[in-house]
Order: structure tokens, then C-alpha cells, then sequence
């Protein structure tokens, strides 16, 4: 069953229809992996046992039916922000303990439909505040690849289940690189797609002019596959876009002859790693070897974006953050009236860097300072998205490193959180402006530690994204999992 | 120092959060340092530009006003940390002599 690590999901989709491996199998060879190794790398929060055997069932059923689909009878890990009716949803908080979310997101109404397995429920930082996942209220997740070393945030569960083969493929989100950094730092794919791509429905509100619902996988094509399914206008989701959504997987493997490469001159900056900027660099030897033209441009508001966005995100995290008051579900302390209610709740409930977002937030729209801070930054996003429409009109993709630097020790930023913040230069400008972007491994530094390489495209072109990644990646050969838990 | 203790206990209680002394200490300095790098932007031209609250061009999405499936009562109450009824029970919420 171990070689069953190195496959992609269409090759072990492929053995599910010739009946040579059921589902069941599959699913009992995950949660046998995640008994025997999570005890490490404290990925998932919460195992469904249970729900996964009875959706196993059903997926071995539908096969022998016929009436399969792409994902069916494969065993995902949800990054515990996606609400999966009956499941406990906690986003990592004590405030939501014990809240079973009584629907379903969009996104697993869809995986719903196409069979999958949900193994169980992934960390994060709470709330998705966080580049670390260290600000999990539960547990702190462990790198595979070195286990003193931070996954990346806030999807840290969800790449490090996927990169210790815990699970198949894995779902996380991004506001502001959470599925790209720890994509990155742990040597896996992430996508975030286009703003609007995926339907927000049922994921758990952080910042919601930022937010979006992606996959992290071993490979691209896995990538491809699992956006395929997800994606989609949503009546739900007024911000969803009523675009068609392409087959993903049918151009990989197209040539990228005259494919015009952006390097925007901004991102190579004093305090990178060396070694990052290195294997950022010679990835472009590659690219040109595949036919790809690189062009040097610029994005001139980049140094503005961290503060942008954290004015922006917190800002609509404090308004988002207030509905968990202690009154419909999760977390109640008693008060002596309603509003001691609140501000206990609240006080014992969340963290410390979601207390903390929350006062800025409320700090940037308050009276007085509404125009000086919020509006101001919503003004430097139109400054900051126009750079990338000129930027588009010479190149069609713009390559770029992930995160400055690889994976840190776990403990070693958490003193300063503008330490923290300043890590997401590179991640937050594709929030701001709303735009696709996809981390792919591009090499190790002398740790053996990932390195990753971003790769943003216009709105929608995540098929144009795709098929680049997916001829470097085979033109590379990296190294999938790491040897400990290959 | 533009942010003090008062300014940050004044948000913590608009935010409805109730904070100890030395958190207020923590973040007052934090949330200082913070914003100070936030005032970069000042640097910044922004004289009539729009400010982007949506990245992408949507503009009133509508649907028709009609009544599709929703939660049942039993469904909704059912994380309810105190509940009577069809209702949510909290502490009082009108000041009372």
C-alpha cells in the first residue's frame, strides 16, 4: 500500500475502478499512517473515524456502480475553517469548541457529490491568523520535514498532513498566503485561486474581500484535479464569479513556447535567504529551457503591501470576529448581563493574536481614523492592483519566491508579530489584488528544508498557471515526501 | 507614542473584549509599533483614487425574494449554549434598577 504515497490521484483513482484497491482500504491505510505518525507531526485535530469508514462504503459502492466521479473514494484532510455539517468546526478556537457546524460549505457539498473521504479535521492558526500555525489554541504542527521546525500558516495542518502522506490531498485557505507559505515551506503544491473562483460559502469568515478556499496536494496534477471540482459560481456566494469552470488537467503537458515570464524586481530583496533567492534564480533556467521568455518589471507599490493589508484584513476581521459573542453557539462564560457576557466570552475564548487583530481592526474604523487608515488602504490596493494590470500587459505569469526565508524554528518569531507580518511580503500583494497564484517546490536549502516558487497568473488563468507548474515540475523531479515518512 | 493605554482599553471595550492589565501593556506598545509602519502609507499620493473594496468587477448581485431551504428551529438552537423554547437565553440585556 505504501507506493500508494508516490501516486497521483488519478493513478490511485485508476486501481479504485480496476478493483484493485477499494476505498475502504485506502482510508484504514490513512488513518493506520496518521495513528502511527501524527503523534509527531499534530496535524489533525480531530480524526473522523466513523464518517470516513461510512464514506469509504459509499464511494466502493458508487465504483462498482459505475456512477464514480474524479475524487471519489479518495481520503481529503480539511483544514478545520470549512463547515462540515455534524462536524465539530472549531477554526482552531476555544471559542468555537463544541460547535458542529449544521450545514455544509459549498466546497464539501461539492466533494460531497464527487464521493470523497473526509478523514478529519486539520490545524490552523486561529481564525487563519497566523503564518506559523503556532496560534492553534490545540496543538502546535510539526514540519515533516524537520519536526522543530513550523509547517507555515495558517494552513500548517493541511500541508503537513499532505507532505506526511497522512492524507491524499488536503483543502486550506488563503487571505493572505495561508495556503501558499506552508504549501512552500513544506515542499508541497498550493493553489489560491482567483478571488471569487471558489464559493466562500461556509468558510468560516476572516476576511472576506481577501478569503479564499484552495488545494494543497503532493503534485500539480492532483492541484488541477481537485480545483476542478471545487470551483464554481455559487448562489450562495454573491462574490462568486458566473464564469464556467475549464477542465483544469485536459492542457497539462501543452508546450509554454513564448510564454513571457515577469520578474518584478521588488521581490528580490536585502534580507532574503540567499539560498531561496538562488533556487528561485536558477528556476528561471528552466522555464527559458522549456521556451519561456523572463522579463524584468515592476511592481513599484510592493513595500506598501504588508501595511495595506494588515490595516484591511483586521479591519474586516473585527466585524466578522463579532458575531462570536457567546449567545448562538460555541463558548459561553456567564456574565452578569449581556454585555459582561460578551467580554467574557470573548476574552477567554479567543487568542492572543486574534485579540490583538481585532483591536487593530476596530482601531482602523473607528471614528476619526476611518479615512486615515481603511479608506487610505483601500486606496493603495487600487494603486497596488493597477501595477499588476501594467505588469500584464508585457508578461502572462509573474514568477516570484513564496516566503523570504524557509521553514523557522518553532518559537523563534513568536515574540514580535511584526516579525511575523513582514514574512507575507511576498504572498499578500496577490490577496490585495485578487489574483490566482500557485506555490510549486523548487529545490531544498543545505537543511534539506522546501523551497518554494510562486507563480501568479491574471484573473481566471489558473489553466495557464497549471500547465507551467506542471512542465517544471516534470522537468525537475524533485523529491516528493520527505524520507521519514516516505 | 500615538497609542495609550486608554485608547487601547476605549477599543477593547467598542471590540467588546476585557483585558488585563498587562495585555493592555503588551498591545498598546505592539499595536504602536504596528501602526507605525502603517503610516508609510501617508507617504503615498492617493488623491482621487477609488478606494478597491472587491477585486473584482461584481456589481448588485441579486436574486429573487423567495423563501429557499433553510435551517429548521431545532437545527438553529442546536449549539446553543442556553436555550428556552424557540429561543436563545442569555443574561439581561436591559438595564434594570
Amino acid at each position: 500500500m505504501k507506493e500508494l504515497l508516490n501516486k497521483s490521484i488519478k493513478e490511485v483513482r485508476d486501481l479504485l475502478k480496476k478493483r484493485e484497491i477499494t476505498s475502504l482500504e485506502l482510508t484504514r491505510f490513512y488513518l493506520d499512517r496518521i495513528n502511527e505518525y501524527d503523534g509527531q507531526v499534530a496535524s489533525f485535530i480531530r480524526l473522523t473515524e466513523e464518517m470516513a469508514l461510512r464514506m469509504a462504503g459509499e464511494a466502493d459502492r458508487r465504483i462498482r456502480e459505475g456512477s464514480d466521479g474524479d475524487l471519489t473514494g479518495i481520503p481529503f484532510g480539511m483544514k478545520d475553517i470549512l463547515c462540515t455539517k455534524g462536524v465539530e468546526t472549531t477554526c482552531a478556537s476555544q471559542i468555537l469548541k463544541s460547535f458542529r457546524a449544521p450545514y455544509d460549505a459549498t466546497v464539501i457539498e461539492k466533494l460531497n457529490g464527487n464521493g470523497y473521504v473526509h478523514l478529519g479535521r486539520l490545524n490552523m492558526d486561529e481564525f487563519a491568523m497566523g503564518s506559523s500555525t503556532e496560534n492553534s489554541s490545540f496543538q502546535v504542527t510539526k514540519n515533516p520535514w524537520d519536526l522543530t521546525r513550523i509547517p507555515g500558516g495558517s494552513s500548517g495542518g493541511s500541508a503537513a498532513a499532505v507532505m506526511a502522506g497522512l492524507c491524499a490531498a488536503a483543502l486550506g485557505t488563503d487571505t493572505g498566503g495561508s495556503i501558499r507559505q506552508p504549501a512552500s515551506l513544506c515542499g508541497a503544491v498550493g493553489l489560491k485561486p482567483t478571488y471569487g473562483r471558489v464559493s466562500r460559502y461556509g468558510l468560516v469568515a476572516f476576511a472576506s474581500s481577501l478569503d479564499q478556499i484552495g488545494p494543497i496536494t503532493k503534485n500539480v496534477t492532483d492541484c488541477a484535479l481537485v480545483l476542478k471540482v471545487i470551483a464554481g459560481h455559487d448562489r450562495m456566494d454573491s462574490t462568486s464569479i458566473p464564469q464556467p469552470v475549464p477542465d483544469y488537467t485536459a492542457d497539462l503537458g501543452r508546450e509554454i513556447r513564448g510564454l513571457r515570464i515577469g520578474i518584478p524586481g521588488e521581490y528580490f530583496i536585502e534580507g532574503m535567504d540567499h539560498e531561496v533567492r538562488q533556487a528561485v534564480e536558477s528556476s528561471l533556467k528552466v522555464f527559458e529551457g522549456l521556451g519561456a521568455s523572463i522579463l524584468p518589471i515592476s511592481l513599484p507599490h510592493t513595500r506598501f503591501a504588508v501595511a495595506t493589508y494588515y490595516i484591511i484584513c483586521t479591519a474586516e476581521a473585527s466585524s466578522n470576529l463579532a458575531r462570536y459573542d457567546g449567545v448562538k453557539y460555541g463558548m459561553r462564560v456567564d456574565g452578569k448581563d449581556i454585555i459582561d457576557m460578551y467580554k467574557k466570552t470573548r476574552s477567554v475564548g479567543f487568542g492572543r493574536e486574534v485579540k490583538r487583530r481585532i483591536i487593530l481592526g476596530t482601531y482602523v474604523l473607528s471614528s476619526g481614523y476611518y479615512d486615515a487608515y481603511y479608506r487610505k488602504a483601500g486606496q493603495v490596493r487600487t494603486l497596488m492592483r493597477r501595477d499588476f494590470d501594467e505588469a500584464f500587459k508585457k508578461c502572462d505569469v509573474i514568477l516570484t519566491p513564496v516566503s523570504p526565508t524557509t521553514a523557522f524554528k518553532i518559537g523563534e518569531k513568536t515574540e514580535d508579530p511584526l516579525t511575523m507580518y513582514l514574512s507575507d511580503i511576498f504572498t499578500i500583494p496577490v490577496n490585495l489584488a485578487g489574483l490566482p497564484a500557485l506555490s510549486l517546490p523548487c529545490g531544498f536549502d543545505s537543511r534539506g528544508l522546501p523551497i518554494g516558487l510562486q507563480i501568479i497568473g491574471r484573473p481566471l488563468d489558473e489553466a495557464l498557471i497549471l500547465r507551467a507548474a506542471f512542465l517544471f515540475e516534470a522537468e525537475k523531479g524533485l523529491k516528493k515526501l520527505p524520507d521519514a515518512f516516505a | 507614542m500615538k497609542i495609550t493605554r486608554d485608547v487601547v482599553e476605549y477599543v477593547a471595550h467598542l471590540a467588546r473584549l476585557e483585558l488585563l492589565p498587562s495585555e493592555v501593556d503588551l498591545y498598546t506598545e505592539q499595536i504602536d509599533r504596528i501602526l507605525s509602519h502603517m503610516d508609510e502609507l501617508n507617504s503615498l499620493d492617493t488623491a482621487g483614487i477609488e478606494p478597491t473594496t472587491h477585486a473584482i468587477p461584481l456589481v448588485n448581485v441579486f436574486r429573487p425574494d423567495t423563501v429557499d431551504h433553510n435551517l429548521e428551529v431545532g437545527e438553529s438552537l442546536a449549539n446553543a449554549p442556553e436555550r428556552e423554547a424557540a429561543f436563545f437565553k442569555v443574561p439581561p440585556i436591559i438595564e434594570t434598577e
